[in-house]
């Protein structure tokens, strides 16, 4: 089981939905297992979703600081937002939900059975995030035309302590 | 293509999306356009519907009532059971497309999608339609 094709097709599909969504090029900085103190990026908004197949558990996560969400939902939805709410939050997870499904339809033919999932979102101000030391976390550093955001992905082998 | 006075039912339980389907949908010039946050709503909408909608566009994965178990009960009242049908969704697996084609689908748009993607699915779905008569 390769898993390597696990990030790779993540980021594919990453670049395939701020564009088709949102018309705004984004591209993936660095794909790394160093995780530095997440404090520094001013997650403001996060989505997490659950991930589970028969071989492996873990979550995606899509953070964004404010300065990049506000105008990313301005392109995708046509209207200005003056701050993040309960209103434009879904926003979101919506683009998890696209990124993970899109995501998921090319990575199972590859020998996993990754489960559809329903996200859950976080608004707080610059979160801070705790990665579970026995997982294998990725993060997925990525540049748009609205700014930065990041995708972090924490995978274990199921069994695995 | 559809009349602009299509009277059109959007189904997705996420604000954001309804918010881009039915942004699209105006600027293709529709302007007879209900949302429903889930499947259960979007039934009450259909049941009260009169006239009767003309196509409903919905999400597929939806709390309560999903859009897949929405078709099948469009498709089981004989009162608009040919109502056309198209599921949108995030779940491009073959079996899923399949699945919403057994159930009786008019078409399927995978999303992401671009407002000039889901104008071609509309009227591949009209002109689908048309050819059905």
């Amino acid at each position: 089981m390769d898993l390597s094709i696990i990030p790779k097709t993540i980021a594919a599909s990453i670049e395939d939905t701020f564009q088709t969504m949102s018309g705004s090029k984004a591209s993936i900085l660095e794909i790394s297992s160093e995780w530095e103190n997440s404090q520094a990026y001013a997650i403001d908004i996060m989505s997490v979703l659950g991930l589970s197949s028969a071989a492996l558990s873990g979550s995606i996560s899509l953070g964004f600081p404010k300065q990049t969400y506000l105008p990313l939902i301005e392109k995708i939805l046509g209207e200005k937002h003056e701050s993040i709410n309960r209103e434009n939050a879904d926003a979101c997870a919506e683009i998890l939900n696209i990124i993970y499904a899109s995501a998921r339809a090319k990575i199972n033919p590859h020998g996993f059975d990754f489960q559809p999932a329903i996200p859950t979102t976080l608004i707080a101000k610059a979160l801070d995030i705790s990665l579970n030391e026995g997982c294998k976390s990725m993060k997925i550093k990525c540049a748009s035309d609205c700014g930065d955001f990041f995708v972090i992905l924490a995978l274990k082998r199921n069994g695995q302590k | 293509m559809f009349a602009p006075n299509t009277k059109i039912l959007v189904v997705d339980d996420m604000m954001t999306m309804r918010k881009i389907v039915m942004k699209n949908l105006k600027e293709m010039g529709f302007s007879v356009i209900t949302e429903a946050a889930d499947g259960n709503l979007a039934w009450k909408e259909l049941a009260a519907a009169n006239p009767a909608f003309d196509l409903v566009i919905s999400d597929w994965n939806m709390p309560n009532c999903s859009g897949l178990e929405l078709l099948k009960k469009v498709r089981a009242d004989a009162k608009i059971s040919k109502t056309p049908f198209i599921m949108l969704t995030a779940e491009a697996e073959q079996h899923q497309v399949k699945e919403a084609v057994m159930a009786g689908v008019t078409n399927y748009m995978i999303k992401p999608f671009t407002p000039e993607g889901m104008k071609e699915k509309l009227e591949a779905t009209h002109k689908k339609l048309s050819a059905q008569k």
